[in-house]
């Protein structure tokens, strides 16, 4: 008897480390959020789980919405947004806890180097047969109505708002779901125009190139100085409880070897 | 009509405007039926295809598919469908909604909902809906347009149809107008009641016949006679009017022809017809008067038919192709077969020929109008000479309207009576002849008789004056003679006397005559004849005269017949001596015990054979070689004899031999006046 309570006790503790330690094993932050950082995610885990053991899990293809209604569901511990909370979401108690900035502009699948005027955009999109200036059609790539980047380049070019509306009752115009459909689009269509962020374009080694805009190339230099004022703000989105492991993501993304690699993949963070 | 052209304007308005809502409500109803099928039908497999495209997604991207919403929301979208202002909604396993794109459709919503399913597992449901608005707005239109089209029915159905409703109306008051004065006016009784049995219309000539006045109108057959037959019932008890009455109510129960004869003997003819809506028409026609003439036909084709059946003469009547159709008893029995064996068969088949095929072709060849000529021919009835009838036959052709050939009528009579007729007629004349003849030849013989006569008288009367140089036996020898030649001079002079009055032509004048003087003429003129025959002849006469009525020649004739047949039996009779005399035939005159008298002839001869009797007095008959006898004989003097009003019969004597009598009135019967002739 003695033997049975001095094999308990023992068998007892050790469940009871086993627990206190159970945290720190296998710990996992699973994010994902706007497709411009997917991939820039995934090659961020590498440095992250390096620097605080935390496995970062993400997940493709949730996009905006998707993402932070997960992280709403406490599906993901953090999100990427690639726009401000709606109400509603933040209601759910979600919070926007950083902010990361990145170049946007139109790509091509042409090899350049091409230029457009900021106030010809809206109408080039408007325009039945539009044509570079070596005579080849442009093939616009839409992106769904509430999707962000649809939204950030509405919001970039005067008028563009009101000529993707229109543009958007043309049905021989392809829609791209989400920003990866919408670089494959645009890598495989001769002649291609399509919003995108540097990021993804530098992250996915997407073979696309910006257009110039006004004679301004889009680079993470030019967007810093202001002579290319096109860019687009993503948020790191954090339910109203941050998780241990959401608080050391935001940590890591502040640290300045972060900060270096961020702006290898055409971005930077603050507003 | 009023009436029923205002339930007709009911009916026909009551139609419209079920015609009219039908019309407003089935367009507006079936575009809303179809419409809302093809919503729903589309909504239903939008879902099922969203469903599809999601469940293979999910399958592939499981982990945290509810929140990567933008590839659900292209999954959702098909372009393809040409969704318009649609809504889609996922629903996870949990009922949480997982995506929502498109607006909210307006009220009203049709939603349609498919499981996801992936691996066998609902994971989700995808909910397609779309508002009913355009839909609800298109009915509205079409209901009130189809409104529209209804109030116009209406007014079509019941104004338009009204006016040709007025005109057909009008069209039938003109033709029920005229069919009552048709009805009025038709000779026959009409009545016509209901399905009710009420009378709804009644003729004239049926109100008459029937004794209704013009309130029967609307009752019953049962009131209407009941109400009639109460006034005859008193007027005329003996008839069994609730008898007639409930025949005359079951006329009502059928339909049909069928005839009633009033207790008072009036005969009617009822045709009951059904009408259309269950009631009856009865048409009665009089027919008492067709009845009475039937019933006279009928005695009348009695009588005719056994006029037919029973004529002296044959009727045969037959039909173009020579079958019988007719056959009367007179060619049955010539055919002796029954009506049966006779009606239907060909004429070549029967027995009566004669007419000719050629005939009856030409005749059955004919096709015009012109008339066909009858045909006359003999048929002789019998195979031997003494039984042969000879019958006329005419055959005459009845042609139609067209002149072809219809009937053959064949009309046998029997000539036997005429043909004896003409021969006796010849007979006669030649009779008459041989007496002229015999009358002038007399004159020429008496003339050298006389002289002979007085020749010889002289001659003796010198030879009793003259005796003186003759030998007395010469003189007695001449003397004989010369007497004998006297003798038989005048023996011949009675002779040629007597010839005279046999021969002399029949006056046709009654007188009354010596019967006994009649005797001796014939016993005078045969006896010289018998004697060479070997037959004897023998006179039983009364010492006094015996007075008959008539023609005395003629009795004669009678009398030189009998004696003559007497002889002709004695000499022709196998059983006959070669040597001697054959026989005798006596002639007996006596006074009948009634006062008539009996001419009597026997012989003693082989007597009449009894198969013989019945014919005996028959024309043409006759047991004698053919070319000795006529077979008129004994037919001539029966005749004879009948015309002076007596009797003659035949029979064979106990004692073998035949004998005749003849049996004449008393004179005293006969007219007092008459002279005595002979």
């Amino acid at each position: 008897l003695p033997l049975y309570h001095g094999l308990r006790a023992i068998a007892l503790g050790a469940i009871g480390v086993m627990v206190l330690l159970s945290p720190a094993l296998g710990r996992t932050l699973k994010t994902g959020g706007t497709g411009s950082v997917t991939e820039l995610l995934k090659q961020l885990a590498p440095a992250f789980k390096a620097d605080t053991g935390i496995d970062l899990d993400v997940i493709p293809g949730l996009g905006t919405s998707g993402a932070n209604n997960a992280v709403a569901d406490g599906q993901l511990g953090i999100a990427v947004s690639g726009r401000h909370l709606k109400d509603k979401e933040a209601k759910k108690g979600l919070k926007e806890v950083a902010t990361l900035r990145t170049p946007f502009g139109l790509v091509t699948s042409r090899q350049g180097p091409d230029d457009l005027k900021r106030s010809d955009i809206a109408e080039l999109y408007q325009s039945n047969r539009p044509t570079w200036s070596d005579g080849t059609p442009i093939l616009i790539t839409l992106r769904p109505v509430d999707e962000s980047d649809n939204i950030v380049l509405g919001e970039l070019f005067p008028g563009m708002t009101e000529a993707l509306v229109r543009l958007r009752k043309r049905p021989d115009l392809s829609i791209a779901a989400t920003d990866q459909d919408n670089a494959d689009i645009a890598e495989k269509v001769k002649g291609s125009l399509t919003g995108a962020a540097l990021t993804q374009i530098i992250s996915e080694k997407r073979n696309l190139r910006f257009v110039s805009i006004d004679g301004v190339a889009a680079s993470l230099e030019n967007y810093q100085n202001g002579s290319y004022p096109y860019g687009k703000s993503l948020y790191v989105i954090a339910p109203s409880v941050v998780s241990p492991e959401a608080e050391a993501f935001i940590a890591f993304l502040a640290k300045p070897a972060t900060e270096a690699l961020l702006r290898q993949a055409g971005m930077i963070t603050g507003k | 009509v009023i009436g029923f052209r205002n339930k007709l304007s009911n009916v026909v308005g009551w139609l419209g405007l079920a015609i009219g809502l039908t019309v407003a409500a089935t367009v507006p109803a079936g575009y809303l039926l179809v419409a809302y099928s093809q919503v729903d039908h589309q909504l239903s497999l939008l879902a099922d295809m969203k469903a599809s495209r999601l469940a293979k997604y999910i399958y592939l991207h499981q982990k945290l598919w509810q929140y990567q919403t933008l590839r659900l929301a292209e999954l959702t979208e098909i372009p393809e469908a040409r969704e318009v202002g649609g809504q889609q909604r996922i629903f996870d396993s949990t009922g949480k909604l997982v995506l929502e794109t498109g607006e909210a459709p307006a009220f009203p919503i049709a939603r349609r909902s498919s499981p996801i399913v992936v691996a066998g597992l609902q994971v989700a449901t995808v909910e397609t809906a779309a508002t009913f608005r355009p839909i609800l707005l298109a009915t509205a239109i079409a209901a009130a347009l189809s409104s529209l089209l209804g109030l116009a029915v209406v007014f079509i159905i019941r104004i338009l149809p009204q006016r040709i409703i007025d005109r057909t109306l009008a069209k039938l008051e003109a033709i029920q107008t005229r069919l009552t004065a048709t009805i009025e006016a038709v000779p026959v009784e009409f009545m016509e009641y209901d399905r009710q049995g009420r009378l709804i219309l009644i003729n004239s000539a049926a109100r008459v016949s029937q004794g209704w006045d013009g309130n029967s109108i609307g009752k019953t057959q049962r009131e209407l006679l009941e109400r009639t037959l109460s006034r005859r019932r008193v007027e005329e008890p003996d008839h069994d009017w609730d008898g007639w009455m409930a025949k005359r109510l079951s006329t009502l129960e059928r339909s049909g022809m069928f005839e009633l004869t009033r207790p008072t003997g009036e005969s009617g003819r009822f045709y009951v017809t059904d009408t259309p809506d269950g009631g009856k028409v009865v048409v009665r026609v009089d027919i008492s008067e067709l009845k009475q003439r039937e019933a006279s036909l009928a005695a009348e084709m009695e009588r005719l038919t056994s006029i037919f059946r029973s004529s002296g003469a044959g009727i045969l009547l037959l039909d173009r192709d020579t079958r019988v159709v007719m056959a009367n008893q007179f060619i049955l029995d010539i055919q002796g077969k029954s009506s049966a064996d006779v009606i239907g068969h060909r004429y070549s088949e029967l027995a009566i020929t004669g007419l000719d095929s050629t005939v009856i072709e030409r005749w059955q060849a004919a096709s015009n109008t012109a008339p066909l000529t009858a045909v006359e021919f003999d048929y002789s009835l019998g195979s031997s000479r003494d039984a042969r009838r000879i019958i006329k036959v005419t055959a005459t052709p009845v042609q139609d309207g067209t002149g072809a050939l219809r009937y053959i009528v064949l009309i046998g009579v029997d000539d036997t009576e005429r043909r004896m007729g003409e021969i006796k007629l010849f007979d006669s004349a030649r009779l008459a002849n041989l007496g002229e003849m015999a009358t002038g030849m007399a004159h020429e013989i008496n003339q050298p008789l006389a002289t002979i006569r007085m020749a010889s008288e002289t001659l003796i009367e010198e030879l009793d004056l003259e005796t003186s140089g003759m030998a007395a036996e010469l003189t007695t020898f001449f003397r004989e003679k010369l007497i004998r030649i006297a003798t038989q001079t005048d023996r011949a002079s009675g002779l040629v006397r007597d010839l005279r009055a046999v021969a002399r032509r029949p006056a046709n004048e009654s007188r009354p005559f010596d019967v006994v003087e009649v005797a001796r003429v014939c016993d005078g003129l045969l006896h010289e004849q018998l004697r060479v025959a070997r037959v004897a002849l023998s006179l039983d006469l009364p010492p006094a005269s015996v007075l008959a009525q008539g023609e005395s020649s003629r009795l004669q004739q009678v009398l030189i017949n009998l004696v003559l047949n007497a002889r002709d039996a004695l000499t022709s009779d196998p059983d006959r001596p070669s040597t001697g005399m054959l026989g005798h035939i006596a002639v007996r005159v006596a006074v009948a015990p009634e006062g008539g008298t009996v001419l009597t002839v026997e012989d003693d001869g082989p007597g009449i054979p009894p198969a013989v009797f019945p014919r005996l007095f028959e024309p043409f008959f006759t047991t004698k070689p053919t070319g000795k006898g006529t077979g008129l004989g004994l037919s001539i003097s029966h005749g004879i004899v009948k015309h002076m009003g007596g009797e003659i019969d035949a029979q064979n004597r106990s004692g073998g031999g035949a004998r005749f009598r003849i049996i004449l009135p008393a004179l005293t019967q006969l007219s007092p006046q008459a002279g005595l002739a002979a």
